[in-house]
C-alpha cells in the first residue's frame, strides 16, 4: 500500500514515508490478502423482480476495493469505518485531515465522483467496491494527495495557495484546495474559468472552515489563477 | 461506533421488509448518512444492522432517486384527494406535480431548473442547507427525518424527554437555539429547512408501509408532543419500519409566488436562528384584497414546522402594501410566543424575517 501510494520522491525515505511505513497500520500486508468473497447476498427478501439482491457486509472487517486517485487499491474495513479514517490509517494518504469529524469544518473534504465530499461522514463502504455476488464497483476518490500529477507537478489551484499565501497554518488546506479545484475544474470544463466570481468561489468554501481566517488570500488565489495571472510561474499578483 | 452489519438494499420494499425483519435486534434506516453518522458517533443510536438504502448503480433506474414532472392526467388518485382545494369545498382537481424521490440529494435540488423556476422557495430552502459538501451527500427524505439538534438531545450525557427521560434540560438550561413556541414539554426546535419550505407547497409524503404505500399532507406528517398522536420521543408521523419514498407537490398557477428566508448567526453556514417560507396567491385585479391564498411557515421557533395562521390571516386582509400592515402581519407572526430565559430575541427576529418575506413577495408578485 504504502509503495503504490505514498508520495514517489524516489530514494531515500522520506520523514512522511518513513512514519507511514512504520506506523501500525500494516496497510502493505492487504496487498497481499487475496480477495476473500466475505460478501453474502440473499434474494429471497426482494419482493420486486428488478430489485437487485440484498447485499449483508460484516460486522467484521471485508476486503474490499477502493479506487483512488485513480489506482485500484486494496483495503479491508469495517462497516463502521469513515472513508476519511480508512484513507489516512489504511492507506496512508494523510493529507485529508480531520477535523470536527461532524461534517462541519471541511478538513476532510475529497472528491467522491468528482464532487467535493465530507470524508468524515461518509462510510468507506458507500465507495468502496465489493467482489462476490451483488457486488459492484468502486466509486472513484480523489484527495489531496492526488491533485498533483506523479512528477510532482501541482494543480494550478495549489501553485496559486503558493503565490497568494493561502495558508496559514495549514491544517484547512487540503480541504479547502479541494473545494476550490472543483470549482476551478468545473468551471474549466464549461469554459467559463475567466468568468469566475468572486461569489462563486466564497461559495464553493462555505463549507470549509479556516481557523486562521485566510479566506481573502484564497479568494484572491482562485480569482487571479482563474484570470491566468497568478500561478506564480507567471508572477502573479501578489 | 459501534460495529453493525450492512445490509445494503436499492428499493423501498426492501428496506421496509429488512427493518421489520430485524426482530429482537435493531435496525437504522441510512440515506446519505449525515444525520445516521452524527448520530452514530454520538453513541445516540446503536444498531445491530444498518440498512443502507442506496441508488441501484449506473445502468437500472429508480424513482427513489429522480425528479420528474407528472401530468395531472397520470397524478394517481392517492395524491390527488390530498391536494388543496381550489376553492373552500370544492373537490380536489388533478394539477400537475413534480414528484420528488426520497433519495435525491439538496444539491440536485437547489440545482434543478423546475424548482428554481416554479418552486423557487424550495430551492432556495435546499441551498441554504449545510454546507456544498453535505448537499451533495445528504438526502431530501433524510433532511425531513433527521433528529432535532437540540444540544441536550445530542448529548448523550443528558436523558432528556426525548430519550424517555423525564427532564427538557433546556427549559432551564442553555436555550438561545430553542423554540419559543410549543416548547414546554421539549424545547428542541425542528432541524429541517426543507420542511419548511414544502409546507408552503402543499407537499405531498408518500410512504411505504409492510402492506403497502400511504400518502399523507407534509402539513399532517410534523407533530409535537403537544398535539393529539404526538410523542415528545418522535417528531413525525412515520411508524417504525416505514421508510418516505417520494413527495409530490403540486406545480403552481401563474399567479402563485413562493420565496425563503434564513436569518442566521454566521454568513457561510449555519443553522437558522429562524427561518420563513412564504407562498402566495394574487387575487383577481378588482378583488378588495391583493391576495387570494397565503401561507406562511416560520422555522427554528418550534417542535414542528410552525404554521404563522395568525399572520396568514392577517395578509389576506391586505388590501396595499404599507407599512403599518407588514408591522401588524410580523406581529401576528409571534402571537402565542412563550420566550424562555435566554430566547427572546426570536420573538423581534421571526416578526423581522416575516416582514421580510411580505415584502420581498408583494413587491415581486
Amino acid at each position: 500500500m504504502v509503495a503504490a501510494m505514498a508520495d514517489s520522491d524516489s530514494g531515500g525515505v522520506s520523514r512522511r514515508g518513513f512514519l507511514i511505513q512504520s506506523g501500525t497500520g500494516s496497510a502493505a500486508s492487504l496487498l497481499g490478502a487475496a480477495s476473500l468473497p466475505a460478501v453474502r447476498s440473499s434474494a429471497q427478501a426482494a419482493p420486486a423482480p428488478a430489485a437487485a439482491p440484498i447485499t449483508e457486509i460484516g460486522p467484521g472487517p471485508v476486503p474490499v476495493q477502493l479506487q483512488v486517485n485513480g489506482k485500484t487499491v486494496a483495503a479491508r474495513i469495517e462497516p463502521r469505518d469513515t472513508l476519511a479514517h480508512v484513507l489516512r490509517e489504511q492507506l496512508g494518504l494523510s493529507g485529508t485531515k480531520i477535523g470536527c469529524d461532524r461534517g462541519a469544518c471541511g478538513a476532510c473534504t475529497v472528491w467522491v465522483d468528482g464532487i467535493p465530499t465530507p470524508a468524515c461522514m461518509t462510510l468507506a463502504l458507500d465507495v468502496a467496491g465489493t467482489a462476490g455476488k451483488g457486488g459492484r464497483a468502486a466509486r472513484p476518490v480523489t484527495t489531496i494527495e492526488g491533485l498533483s500529477t506523479a512528477q510532482g507537478t501541482l494543480h494550478p489551484v495549489q501553485d496559486a495557495f503558493v503565490a497568494h499565501d493561502a495558508l496559514q497554518c495549514g491544517f484547512c488546506t487540503p480541504g479547502m484546495v479541494m473545494s476550490c479545484a472543483a470549482l476551478y475544474e468545473r468551471k474549466r470544463s464549461q469554459g467559463q474559468l475567466a468568468a469566475l466570481s468572486e461569489g462563486e468561489v466564497r461559495e464553493a468554501i462555505a463549507g470549509n472552515l479556516c481557523r486562521c481566517g485566510t479566506y481573502p488570500h484564497v479568494v484572491r488565489a482562485m480569482l487571479s489563477t482563474a484570470k491566468g495571472t497568478g500561478n506564480g510561474k507567471n508572477g502573479g499578483s501578489r | 461506533m459501534n460495529a453493525f452489519t450492512w445490509v445494503e438494499v436499492t428499493t423501498a420494499e426492501q428496506a421496509v421488509a429488512q427493518l421489520s425483519a430485524a426482530r429482537g435486534g435493531s435496525a437504522l434506516l441510512k440515506a446519505g448518512g449525515i444525520d445516521v453518522l452524527d448520530r452514530l458517533k454520538e453513541g445516540l443510536d446503536a444498531p445491530e444492522r444498518l440498512i443502507v438504502l442506496r441508488r441501484p448503480t449506473a445502468g437500472s433506474k429508480s424513482t427513489l432517486s429522480e425528479i420528474s414532472e407528472i401530468p395531472a392526467s397520470r397524478l394517481p388518485d392517492s395524491i390527488t384527494r390530498l391536494l388543496p382545494a381550489g376553492n373552500a369545498g370544492d373537490a380536489p382537481q388533478p394539477r400537475d406535480c413534480l414528484r420528488i424521490g426520497a433519495l435525491v440529494t439538496l444539491a440536485q435540488i437547489a440545482s434543478h431548473p423546475t424548482i428554481l423556476r416554479a418552486l423557487p422557495a424550495l430551492a432556495q430552502a435546499a441551498h441554504a442547507i449545510a454546507t456544498p459538501q453535505i448537499r451533495a451527500v445528504a438526502t431530501i427524505a433524510g433532511n425531513l427525518l433527521q433528529r432535532p439538534r437540540c444540544w441536550y438531545f445530542r448529548s448523550a450525557d443528558f436523558h432528556c424527554r426525548k430519550k424517555g427521560g423525564d427532564e427538557c434540560f433546556a427549559l432551564d438550561g442553555e436555550n438561545e437555539y430553542h423554540a419559543i413556541f410549543d416548547n414546554r414539554t421539549c424545547a428542541a426546535v425542528h432541524p429541517s429547512g426543507a420542511a419548511v419550505a414544502l409546507l408552503v407547497l402543499d407537499a405531498i409524503v408518500e410512504i411505504q408501509t409492510a402492506s403497502g404505500t400511504r400518502q399523507q399532507r407534509l402539513s399532517a406528517f410534523f407533530v409535537s408532543a403537544s398535539q393529539q398522536g404526538g410523542d415528545v420521543k418522535r417528531e413525525n408521523r412515520l411508524e417504525p419500519g416505514e421508510v418516505i419514498t417520494h413527495l409530490y407537490i403540486p406545480l403552481p398557477s401563474p399567479d402563485e409566488r413562493s420565496l425563503y428566508l434564513k436569518s442566521k448567526q454566521k454568513q457561510s453556514f449555519d443553522w437558522p436562528l429562524c427561518e420563513v417560507a412564504i407562498s402566495v396567491r394574487r387575487a383577481p385585479s378588482g378583488a378588495g384584497s391583493l391576495l387570494q391564498a397565503a401561507r406562511i411557515v416560520v422555522g427554528g421557533v418550534a417542535p414542528i414546522p410552525w404554521r404563522a395562521k395568525a399572520a396568514e390571516a392577517a395578509l389576506l386582509r391586505l388590501s396595499k402594501l404599507d407599512i403599518e400592515s407588514v408591522r401588524a402581519i410580523a406581529q401576528a407572526a409571534s402571537d402565542g410566543a412563550r420566550p424562555l430565559a435566554k430566547n427572546g430575541y426570536k420573538v423581534p427576529l421571526c416578526q423581522g424575517v416575516v416582514a421580510q418575506a411580505v415584502m420581498q413577495i408583494l413587491s415581486n408578485a
